[in-house]
């Protein structure tokens, strides 16, 4: 089994020390998909970072499966000086995975035309955020792992970009880190929420819906505090 | 590149050549002078201290022209100066390419300096050339002895700058430090003199100094007429050991220091 075991996760911000997690745990197959549904602030991305292992947690444990993508539809790592192209084709080199093919696919699904071959940095973001997403379809994974979003683009778009995701994970797992219900419900079949500092395993949607909003009052409770402390 | 050609390369090399074809596509791009560039900052070096020496009515030290004197200074002091700038750049330019699975740091590392040792030695050679053109020498005695004094400097530089990105928490950090390092290192190291030159409490201090004894040993296999009693291999291999265990260090210590908002999709 893969995840977080009895995790603790703080950062010091000079005299002050932010507690995000404590005694968490979740535990997955590498088969499994797996939704983790949390407010705005409340440790998405730092989940993602333990189980990259760009993190470690303060104590406990995380295992990640071996092969594991990077966040799908992360464009940072893109030159800007270089072509789509160019950019697709070494990337695809040093994943292993075969150049032409991937770059064909890559082409194709990103819908840019001859902007492909042009420097990424003359790209809209929307652009770029289409060749990344195209990019993390086009070298399939035994598991995903995705951060808040999936997809991109105009609605037609997004729809082909996240039936492209569910084609994927047909054979795949995926830890998707989100605030949205309706993302979490399309492509996972299991749900947690964070809340309190732990992640909090719900049996179904409805469960992880109401845990949510219970976790973004307090999440808007504490907000309306620092507010108030720092008009004060 | 066809499907077989690709897949015959075994994974290192794929790695290593996609990473070197990264830098080499991306680092002058958008520029008019273009890859002209990297022989534009020698040529500048040659020619101010060529000008100091003729103003200053100071001869080469050693029996050969004064341009390649010069060149057998300055291009070893680069090529360990490149090696040092470019592994701390690549620690900020490929932090989020080791998101993908299977890139180890090592392996960014390595095609770097092979990258950079490549390049400065091409400018060596072609400068060798130019210079054959407008004095007719071309003062490489001993091939081997000679590549081997510029493989110390340039290896040297590869070392110190592995440690100081591996143990610097910010790219930004370490190219302070190395500024620091960087100018007076210029001076202490024989660039426009020998070190049989300097007064002996002197030497005693320099000594210390890997690129002394990798100019020493370059000159050494460069010109027929001047033999080194001073320069040893052991000092620049001890450096280059001592930054690589001090480099592997780091790594584990502050291993992938990024924000967290640089990690999320757009």
């Amino acid at each position: 089994m893969f995840g977080f075991f009895q995790c603790a996760k703080s950062f010091r911000t000079g005299n002050d020390e932010r507690v995000l997690f404590e005694n968490a745990t979740l535990t997955f197959g590498a088969r499994e998909r797996i939704a983790v549904l949390a407010p705005p602030g409340c440790g998405k991305t730092v989940l993602q970072r333990l189980l990259a292992g760009i993190e470690q947690p303060t104590s406990g444990a995380v295992r990640a499966p071996e092969q594991m993508s990077w966040p799908v539809g992360f464009a940072g790592m893109f030159h800007p000086a270089l072509t789509g192209e160019q950019n697709i084709r070494t990337l695809a080199a040093m994943l292993d995975a075969e150049p032409d093919r991937t770059s064909a696919f890559a082409a194709l699904f990103a819908e840019l035309g001859d902007l492909y071959y042009r420097p990424v940095q003359q790209y809209s973001g929307g652009m770029r955020a289409r060749l990344a997403f195209s990019f993390s379809m086009a070298v399939p994974f035994p598991f995903y792992v995705a951060d808040d979003i999936i997809g991109t683009g105009d609605e037609a778009y997004r729809s082909k970009c996240e039936r492209m995701m569910l084609r994927r994970l047909e054979d795949s797992g995926l830890f998707f880190t989100t605030r949205s219900l309706r993302l979490a419900e399309r492509f996972a079949d299991r749900f947690a929420v964070v809340h309190e500092r732990r992640i909090v395993e719900c049996g179904t949607i409805a469960e992880a819906k109401a845990l949510l909003e219970r976790a973004r009052d307090v999440n808007d409770e504490f907000e309306m505090v620092l507010a108030g402390l720092s008009v004060a | 590149m066809s499907a077989v050609a690709f897949a015959e390369r075994p994974r290192f090399a794929r790695q290593v050549s996609a990473i070197i074809a990264r830098e080499v596509r991306s680092r002058y791009t958008g520029d008019a002078l273009g890859y002209s560039w990297a022989y534009v900052t020698p040529l500048a070096w040659i020619g101010l201290i060529y000008v100091t020496f003729t103003i200053l009515n100071r001869a080469s030290p050693i029996d050969t022209d004064l341009g390649s004197f010069i060149m057998s200074g300055v291009l070893p002091y680069l090529a360990f100066r490149y090696q040092v700038n470019a592994s701390i750049r690549a620690k900020a330019a490929y932090r989020h390419v080791m998101l993908l699975p299977g890139i180890a740091p090592g392996t960014i590392h390595f095609a770097i300096v092979v990258l950079e040792f490549y390049n400065a030695l091409l400018i060596y050679l072609v400068l060798l050339a130019l210079n054959y053109l407008m004095n007719g020498s071309f003062e490489v005695h001993h091939v081997l002895a000679w590549l081997f004094g510029f493989a110390l400097a340039s290896g040297s530089g590869a070392a110190l700058g592995y440690a100081v990105s591996a143990n610097a928490s910010r790219p930004d950090s370490a190219s302070r430090v190395m500024a620091v390092v960087l100018r007076p290192l210029f001076y202490i190291s024989p660039i426009f003199y020998v070190a049989a030159e300097l007064p002996e409490d002197v030497l005693w201090l320099l000594m210390w100094n890997p690129l002394l004894h990798a100019i020493e040993l370059l000159r050494a296999g460069a010109f027929v007429s001047y033999q080194s009693h001073i320069g040893t291999a052991w000092m620049p291999l001890g450096f280059i050991v001592a930054c690589v265990v001090a480099g592997r260090y780091g790594e584990t210590k502050f291993s992938g220091e990024i924000a967290p908002s640089e990690v999320s999709p757009e």
